[in-house]
């Protein structure tokens, strides 16, 4: 049987109101003392923790890997994101730049269209 | 000394979480003997049944194992533990409070009102006399009776007070309250101790621990 508490724990050598030296009471309840475990305690609670424990262990360590390496993923995700935008704004620059060189010889194109109809008009057309 | 003691079995406990973080079941196997004494008496000092206190007492172990990867030592190990068994047992008590129970068995027939503890069930019949040992059983269930009786904070106040030895700072965090609100509890769980064990303090005829 287990001993319980002691009728003097040291801890009560400084007066207390609480739990005073020499208190009956705190006497009487040490002649109560906490029941305990049977002898299967332990392996039950260790398989029990086996049982119900596992996948919370590895959910903590990647969330403890998690918590190291925070500033390492923030980072990688930050460069991704830069490296992301600067692809995005060159491809719309090379494209900004090809639309311009199709217009100018959309613009020629029209100008060569325009000096060919207006060289013979029709009524100077001799085969008429 | 005894302080210096302390702080090295929290020290331990300690490291025994970080050991438990990484999968070693040789740590949590000696984190559980360490504490399994406290953890299911506690349990069942609160609670009164033996049963549910191995049911509960597994799960305070379950709880501190999941736990140990985002354990963080900021207060004593015990202590912080002991507030998983507070949270526990006090939803037992809500639970229980919910449900309504009707026993198969007429009061007369309990075995006792601590049902089935063993440790408590066994009588000492090496030194005592059978007389003396009714007397000593009758006197431990009326103990246990006046515990169980008390409102659940100011009971989990003096068994922690008494039977696990916290101190009053240890206390207040556990229950989540102040130290002078954890002194007023003690002060009240004693008066009504005092009142209903009033026989047993008058006549100081008990047999004494050896």
């Amino acid at each position: 049987m287990k001993a319980g508490p002691t009728d003097h724990p040291s801890r009560a050598e400084q007066p207390d109101e609480n739990d005073p030296l020499h208190d009956p009471l705190w006497r009487l309840l040490a002649r109560a003392p906490l029941p305990e475990p049977d002898a299967w305690f332990t392996s039950r609670a260790l398989a029990r923790c086996r049982r119900e424990g596992r996948g919370m262990i590895s959910l903590a360590k990647f969330s403890r890997f998690a918590l190291v390496w925070r500033w390492a993923l923030g980072g990688g995700v930050g460069l991704a994101l830069a490296v992301g935008l600067a692809i995005a704004q060159s491809q719309s620059e090379k494209a900004d730049k090809q639309k311009k060189v199709q217009e100018a010889f959309e613009i020629m194109a029209s100008i060569d269209t325009d000096s060919d109809s207006s060289s013979t008009p029709s009524w100077q057309d001799s085969s008429l | 000394m005894v302080r210096a003691a302390a702080g090295d079995s929290d020290a331990r406990d300690k490291t025994l979480m970080v050991r438990i973080a990484v999968g070693d079941e040789v740590a949590l196997l000696e984190l559980i003997e360490k504490h399994q004494g406290a953890v299911y008496g506690t349990i069942a000092k609160m609670l009164g049944d033996p049963i549910e206190a191995q049911d509960l007492a597994q799960q305070v172990f379950v709880r501190v194992y999941r736990a140990a990867g985002t354990y963080r030592a900021t207060a004593q190990f015990k202590t912080w533990m002991f507030t998983i068994v507070r949270n526990l047992v006090f939803n037992e008590h809500r639970r229980r409070s919910r449900a309504t129970f009707v026993s198969l068995h007429p009061p007369e027939c309990d075995p006792g009102h601590f049902r089935g503890s063993p440790a408590l069930d066994l009588p000492d019949l090496a030194n005592k006399t059978p007389g003396e040992n009714m007397l000593r059983q009758e006197m431990m269930r009326k103990v246990d009776e006046a515990i169980l009786a008390l409102p659940e904070q100011q009971r989990l106040a003096i068994v922690l007070r008494r039977y696990d030895e916290f101190s009053y700072g240890q206390i207040a965090e556990i229950l989540k309250t102040s130290v002078p609100a954890t002194k007023s509890l003690l002060f009240r769980a004693r008066e009504t101790l005092r009142m209903a064990l009033q026989d047993y303090l008058e006549k100081d005829s008990l047999p004494r621990p050896h």
